[in-house]
């Protein structure tokens, strides 16, 4: 009986160990482009795209774009000659 | 320039998500809400968040956005000055009428040039919303400054040949129009592009013209009497009678301009001044003309002779050999290539007394 009490603690103190080991924030997405200057970042406020970027998921999707996109009224060109 | 479908005007690309410009979210620049319904998204979102910079580009490009609201690119005011100059204050407001419906479109953006074609010529991202560092030549700059400088440079008039620094250099416009120029004008060029230092200037990469060793005498023999583009450019476009209106049918503005045509003519320098000591210069005819403005008022620019319309100019299709530079005499005594009186309009010979050339350089005897 007094073996089978320490099983609990042990699986407690382990899982305790293995957080330890884990990231305290979710990863930031690091950039491939050309980064700002440190006096730019320090006034630059980065706000993480949110995880269901509609935004994102409906400009980057080509068909509904093309579904989706007004149609641009033609308009008449009344001006002649060089501009 | 291309036109784009609607769709291909708004096409994010994946790759711009990982950029730098790509961590900043959505809303951070465009305002709008996050939301699966499009109509929800996109209300209160700013389509071109650049019009409203403070806030957005100065946060990291401080230094360039603090010059660029005085820039030409994006104040125009040479306009203001062009027009304002031939005529008199009380008309100003009229004029300022005209200007914001017909010419503040020209106006550019961080956006017009780094992200979309100009939003006045339909826009649409020049590459998924990646900011491009180097605009496009034909997508943004000769897509506004096509007339002239694109169809010069490019060499789009039949039998005229391109720009040598195009044609054999392969140059693009910022090869000589430096970010810096473009994105600031320094104070004593806000007026006219022609009041500053010259900028750029031939003799920053040719830099041994009229110096010592320079094996062409005639360099030395014209050095500040003649700009460069005297001896070295060809035909470029001249215009006429541009006038504007609001239509009557859809409420929109619209220009005429009366006549486009290839000239080259050399006239009086109008604008001697430090940088441009020169007696001669090229000169070109814009397309102002005195009604020009009159469907915003009556005699809009009663003082239209106090500019010429032969103007100072710098024809973008330099040749390093041209008809002018053949010979002495295919200049001197060749009153085919002067602006002389009886080669401008009756009507504004007054308005280009300071550019008209009365005596045509003697022939060189033996030449």
């Amino acid at each position: 009986m007094g073996k089978l009490r320490i099983w609990p603690v042990l699986l407690a103190a382990t899982l305790l160990l293995l957080t330890g080991c884990s990231r305290s924030t979710p990863p930031v997405p690091t950039a491939t482009g050309e980064a700002p200057t440190e006096a730019a970042l320090a006034t630059a406020t980065v706000t993480a795209q949110p995880q269901v970027n509609y935004c994102v998921e409906c400009h980057t999707d080509k068909d509904r774009l093309i579904q989706t996109a007004k149609p641009e009224e033609e308009v008449i060109e009344e001006s002649e000659g060089a501009g | 320039m291309a036109p784009l479908e609607p769709w291909e005007k708004v096409l994010v690309s994946a790759s711009f998500l990982e950029s730098t410009h790509g961590q900043f979210s959505c809303v951070q620049c465009h305002g709008g809400t996050q939301s699966p319904d499009k109509d929800t998204a996109h209300t209160n979102m700013i389509a071109n968040p650049t019009i409203e910079s403070v806030g957005r580009c100065d946060r990291c490009h401080e230094e360039i956005m603090a010059a660029f609201p005085d820039s030409l690119h994006a104040s125009l005011s040479g306009y203001a000055v062009a027009m304002q100059s031939r005529s008199v204050p009380e008309n100003h407001p009229a004029l300022q009428e005209a200007y914001t419906n017909h010419c503040s479109k020209c106006h550019s953006t961080c956006t017009d040039c780094h992200i979309t074609q100009p939003q006045h010529l339909g826009g649409g991202f020049l590459d998924g919303h990646n900011f491009v560092k180097t605009p496009p030549m034909t997508r943004t700059c000769t897509a506004c400054h096509g007339t002239r400088v694109g169809d010069e440079y490019l060499g789009k008039h039949e039998e005229i040949p391109g720009d040598v620094h195009f044609r054999v250099g392969r140059m693009n416009c910022v090869s000589c129009h430096s970010g810096e120029s473009l994105h600031s004008t320094p104070e004593d060029a806000r007026g006219n592009r022609y009041w500053g230092e010259q900028s750029p200037a031939c003799t920053t990469c040719h830099t041994n013209i009229g110096q010592q060793g320079d094996p062409i005498p005639q360099h030395t023999i014209h050095a500040e009497k003649l700009s460069c583009q005297v001896c070295h450019s060809v035909s470029y476009t001249s215009c006429d009678g541009c006038h504007v209106a609001i239509s009557d049918k859809t409420g929109l503005p619209f220009f005429r301009t009366e006549a486009t045509y290839l000239t080259f003519f050399i006239g009086k320098n109008p604008l001697v001044n430090e940088d441009r000591p020169y007696e001669y210069v090229p000169v070109r005819h814009v397309p102002v003309a005195p009604t020009s403005f009159e469907y915003y008022g009556e005699n809009l620019l009663p003082n239209f002779d106090l500019r010429p319309t032969w103007m100072y100019a710098t024809p973008h299709n330099i040749q390093r050999q041209t008809p002018q530079n053949q010979s002495c005499n295919s200049c001197h005594g060749n009153a085919e290539l002067f602006l002389t009186a009886d080669k401008v309009k009756p009507e504004e010979l007054n308005a280009n007394q300071r550019v008209i050339v009365e005596e045509i350089p003697a022939p060189i005897p033996g030449q």
